[in-house]
């Protein structure tokens, strides 16, 4: 606020154009994973079944989102998220919300983390993801010393980031919600280490994370379960631990995934979405393409994230503060992290996390929470000294 | 995986010395941004890598664990083949329909399956209930009972099969397959004549699987092969409708036609019925053959069921059900008795042994060197051979069986079929070897001359009387004369089938002319057909009841005749077995053969029918000269002059002018009849069907 606001530059259309294509191709394979169910119920697909269908509300979802990235985009960043009130207030909001969630909260495939509002369920955790790379950037850059200098400072100002992030974190953890907590901590840890935190900060805040991790996991026979199957399907997919249980999904997710081969079965004509693939049109839909469109729709879809991922780093490069530039690698790990997870997973690279594909998989609150970080991108892109980025 | 860390931390090493954050003069080129960008471009290699081994190398394998668990094979039934009689009167036959069946699992939300282990979990009723009321009223089962049968806690189930055609119509018109139900076709096993030659024909179980008589020999000609049906399932086992593919056409069974005829098969049903409703026998059975060929014309059963109806369906006890579903006639064995006699009689003719002028000592109680006794019915004296049969001496038919060393006499029971299968191939008939030879005891030649010390099936005694009626030979019965495929065109036509010759022409010619006495002046007058000629021996025998003969109380009462008597068109046997009534073969089982027969020659007289030929006329023609056919023609409505003709001219005219004969003999002894008096006379009108009477001279 103190320094003036750098002229706009136009906004980077390629940005909006990649992720509208992604939003698009989402929809389009949100309604090849649920058209189906609507058959069953007896409804036909007039325009009208449709939007009350699982269509209709990821529909409504993305407008939400769009109009808040949109919104977004004309906000000058600086003064706006570089606000010690407005940033502690989104972090008490969300603190908030997810006290609400573990009082309140509904509850689905055995977890806790929605609210249920008239017409709406809200899911605080998807909409914390924004606000965490928000207050990580004005963390690292609220400090009037650069961080990586002296150890011991450093040491300080990551006592006072955990501080801050513990509660909402140990909050979603409870859901539970691991994958999302994982997540997360990977954008801190992810931009601390770009913010020049000190090595020796850097790599124990990271042992320590893993540990923090690694002792949830085990700690959980579910969970630990997971690996186990995850662990075998990397050695042998075609032999996957206990593949009418708890490896039903990751099976049946490969599967899919193989079935596609190349060129798919096409468009719709997938069959693994017809109950053989738990969650197919949420946290599974990359496996729902990758047997509809094959490996060219695989390497398509991760083409996108890979042309998102590219414009987001050049915002980064041509962003004028060490603030914007902190938070717009912090809003890019959250997608590209997000959606690298998520393919991951279905692809048996990681074990199962409810992680969602950003712009992608069915759940509005993952859409409205993906376009307000696009949004906000687009807001610093706007505002670069160099013209070339639009 | 540790090279890579290895070479994150160099890197991070070189930070340490040359540290440059985002602070740096060259923001875009931070070291640091440069290696989380190498972080996200080794995952997105690693991602690809994972994409291209999943996607092109382990295609096959992957797409194949697809293909095995969206596509099922289902099979295609195939037609079962009709089973029609010799006039192509359908038997048996299978109608198309339908069975509906269900996958519990849908109502089973939480069902899941690990491993060998399966949790069914809570059931939503609520849905159950719902397709329940649905199909309730439908399939007119108690919706309380549709729903328990959808929570049943299988993979897969029968609510109701099968279901009419129109019923199948009804339940196909709602969308069922999205509540896991299928209708499966099916084909419903019709039998049109019911209960007639029901152990015969057979009947099917619910899994088409044919479980009696013809049914169950001829189960792999009648049952055609299945195909077989890719299709699509989703990942609740529910069927998808879409894409369903042929893989293999199922191959409709074969038709068969039998040697039966429906006309007799009502015959001997209905004259069955008759004698059983006096006699009050426990099972009771008629069989009809043709002597000559060894094909079964007829075979009525008591107890009997109706195919139709499958065993849980029937009236009666499981015991009594299971009881009737048996073919008696060959799966009973018992110990003929006097019908034994004849063919003591022909084998000791056919040796030489005895001549037919020769009379022999009949009184009794007659005691063998081995101290058994031998009685008659009756007080005898001395009997000529025809005089024995006649009045069925045992005395007599021991002294003259005896007259055959016991080797010969074994050799003619061999030859005769007892102790081998009839041929017929019907699932537990009896088989009881003959005792050997070696093993015989002094009285068991005494004993087997008439009928006892032999357990064997009334069919077999048939097949034996057939082979001396017919001229020698004994034929191997036929139940079914061609097999047909769907198109009609014959896949086996089946042929009469000697077995062997047992006795000479001669013999057996000898045979049917002295058997004549047992219906005219014997036991078996109540076998007396009017206006044709035949032959026949009674048969009454104990039946041992644990382990003993029961003295008349419990006895088997049977009558095996022939018609015509010259040349044998029809063999019949009827059996009674313990009349609670009581009652001996001539009383009971004669009457029998009398309504079959006599309801067969008016049958086979009709003049539509095309075997004219086979007219059971057997009385022979006189020493006078007849008029030739040829001179002779009809003049339907006339009644035509008959006098002074042979009586054997005289029917075949009344039958040829459209009347039924009716004959009043002047002497019964012989065969030799000439007409000397008709009513009404001469050229007046005749209706068709009218009575002619003939009264007839001896020349």
């Amino acid at each position: 606020m103190t320094k003036p606001s750098l002229p706009i530059v136009r906004v980077d259309k390629l940005l909006v154009v990649y992720v509208l294509l992604s939003v698009f191709f989402g929809l389009w394979m949100v309604y090849s994973s649920t058209a189906f169910r609507m058959d069953e119920s007896g409804l036909d697909s007039s325009i009208l079944n449709l939007l009350r269908f699982d269509f209709g509300k990821q529909v409504i979802g993305v407008f939400l989102g769009g109009c808040a990235a949109i919104y977004l985009s004309s906000l000058d960043p600086e003064s706006t998220y570089r606000n010690q009130k407005y940033v502690f207030a989104l972090l008490l909001i969300s603190v908030v919300l997810l006290i609400l969630v573990k009082i309140l909260g509904v509850t689905a495939n055995g977890a806790k983390r929605w609210l249920a509002l008239p017409g709406f369920t809200l899911q605080p955790s998807e909409l914390f993801k924004p606000v965490a790379a928000i207050l990580t950037a004005f963390l690292v850059t609220k400090e009037n010393h650069p961080l990586g200098v002296h150890q011991t400072k450093d040491w300080i100002f990551v006592s006072k980031l955990v501080g801050l992030f513990i509660i909402p974190l140990l909050l979603i953890n409870n859901q539970p919600d691991l994958g999302t907590v994982i997540t997360i901590t990977a954008v801190i840890l992810g931009v601390l280490f770009y913010s020049g935190l000190h090595r020796n900060v850097f790599l124990t805040m990271s042992g320590l994370a893993l540990g923090a991790f690694t002792y949830a996991i085990i700690s959980s026979p579910f969970r630990l379960m997971r690996v186990k199957n995850w662990w075998s399907a990397i050695q042998d997919p075609l032999n996957i631990n206990d593949p009418s249980g708890s490896g039903h999904q990751i099976k049946q997710a490969l599967i899919a995934v193989g079935n596609g081969g190349v060129f798919g079965v096409g468009p719709g004509a997938g069959r693994q979405k017809l109950y053989f693939l738990p969650e197919s049109h949420t946290d599974y839909i990359f496996a729902v393409i990758g047997e509809e469109l094959g490996l060219i729709g695989s390497l398509l879809v991760g083409g996108l994230f890979f042309l998102i991922m590219s414009r987001c780093f050049k915002t980064i490069s041509h962003a004028t503060t060490p603030f914007l530039k902190s938070l717009a690698l912090g809003l890019t790990l959250l997608l590209i992290v997000q959606a690298l997870v998520n393919i991951s997973v279905v692809l048996s690279l990681f074990p199962s996390k409810g992680i969602p594909l950003p712009f992608i998989s069915y759940g509005a609150n993952s859409a409205i929470s993906s376009l307000i970080c696009v949004g906000i991108l687009l807001g610093i892109s706007k505002r670069t000294h160099d013209s070339s980025l639009s | 995986m540790k090279d890579y860390i290895h070479n994150l931390l160099r890197i991070l090493d070189g930070i340490k010395r040359n540290f440059s954050g985002f602070q740096s003069e060259n923001q875009s080129h931070s070291p640091r941004l440069r290696i989380i960008k190498a972080i996200l471009y080794g995952w997105i290699l690693l991602v690809i890598c994972r994409l291209a081994q999943l996607q092109i190398f382990m295609h096959s394998d992957l797409s194949r664990l697809a293909k095995n668990q969206q596509i099922a094979t289902q099979p295609i039934i195939a037609k079962r083949g009709k089973i029609i009689d010799r006039n192509g009167f359908s038997l048996a036959e299978s109608i198309e329909t339908s069975s509906l069946a269900a996958r519990p699992i849908f109502f089973y939300p939480q069902y899941k399956k690990t491993g060998k282990s399966v949790i069914w979990g809570e059931p939503d009723r609520s849905a159950a209930k719902y397709v329940a009321n649905l199909l309730s009223p439908l399939i007119d089962i108690e919706a309380s009972r549709i729903e328990n049968k959808l929570l049943t806690k299988k993979p897969f189930i029968y609510i109701a099969r099968p279901l009419s055609p129109e019923i199948t119509r009804q339940v196909e018109s709602r969308d069922i397959s999205r509540f896991g139900l299928t209708l499966e076709k099916v084909f419903v096993r019709s039998y049109p004549k019911g209960s007639y030659a029901a152990q015969v024909v057979g009947y099917t179980d619910l899994d088409g699987e044919g479980k009696l008589g013809i049914e169950q020999i001829y189960n792999d000609v009648i049952k055609g092969q299945n195909g077989e049906r890719n299709v699509y399932v989703d990942g609740k086992k529910r069927f998808m409708v879409d894409n369903n593919r042929v893989t293999k056409e199922p191959i409709a069974g074969f038709n068969l036609e039998l040697t039966l005829d429906s006309t007799i098969q009502r015959y001997a049903e209905e004259a069955l019925a008759t004698a059983v409703t006096k006699a009050r026998p426990k099972s009771a059975y008629a069989i009809v053959v043709n002597p000559n060929t060894g094909e079964i014309l007829a075979a009525a059963s008591y107890p009997t069921f109706d195919p139709n109806l499958s065993v849980s369906k029937s009236t009666k006890t499981l015991e009594e059900a299971l009881e009737s579903r048996k073919f008696h006639a060959v799966t009973d064995g018992y110990e003929p008795g006097s019908t034994m006699k004849v063919l003591t009689i022909a084998m000791a003719l056919e040796e030489g042994l005895v001549s037919l002028d020769e009379s022999i000592d009949c009184k009794g109680p007659y005691t063998t060197p081995f101290g058994q006794i031998i009685r008659d019915h009756g007080k005898n004296g001395f009997l000529k051979v025809n005089e024995i049969l006649a009045k069925s001496s045992n005395i007599g038919t021991a002294k003259i069986g005896m007259r055959l060393p016991k080797q010969d006499f074994y050799s003619y029971l061999d030859k005769f079929g007892f102790g081998k299968p009839s041929g017929l191939g019907v699932a537990g008939e009896i088989r009881t070897p003959l005792l050997p030879v070696e093993e015989w005891s002094g009285s068991t030649q005494y004993t087997l001359t008439y009928g006892y010390a032999l357990l064997t099936s009334p069919l077999h005694v048939l097949m034996a009387g057939s082979a001396v009626a017919n001229g020698g030979i004994l034929m191997r019965p036929m139940l079914v004369k061609n097999i047909y495929a769907e198109d009609g065109s014959i896949v086996k036509k089946f042929s009469p089938e000697e077995k062997e010759r047992v006795i000479s022409e001669k013999t057996s010619a000898l045979m049917r002319d002295i058997l004549k006495d047992v219906v005219t002046v014997g036991t078996a007058k109540k076998a007396r057909l009017n206006g044709v000629d035949s032959f026949g021996k009674t048969g009454t025998s104990y039946k041992r009841v644990n382990g003993k003969y029961s003295d008349g109380r419990h006895q088997y009462a049977s009558y095996l005749g022939f018609f015509p008597a010259d040349k044998p068109q029809y063999g019949i046997l009827v059996m009674l077995d313990d009349a609670q009534n009581g009652g001996d073969g001539g009383d009971i089982a004669a009457p029998a053969f009398k309504e079959i027969a006599e309801n067969i020659i008016r049958y086979k007289k009709t003049p539509t029918d095309t075997l004219v030929d086979n007219l059971p006329i057997t009385l022979k023609l006189g020493n006078w000269p007849d008029p030739s056919p040829e001179e002779w023609v009809p003049d339907l409505n006339k009644v035509p002059d008959l006098k002074g003709l042979s009586l054997k001219i005289a029917l075949q005219r009344i039958i040829a002018s459209g009347g039924i004969p009716r004959v009043s003999l002047g002497n019964k002894q012989t065969t030799i009849h000439r007409v000397q008096f008709q009513d009404p006379q001469p050229f007046t009108d005749l209706e068709k069907g009218q009575i002619v009477k003939v009264i007839t001279e001896n020349p």
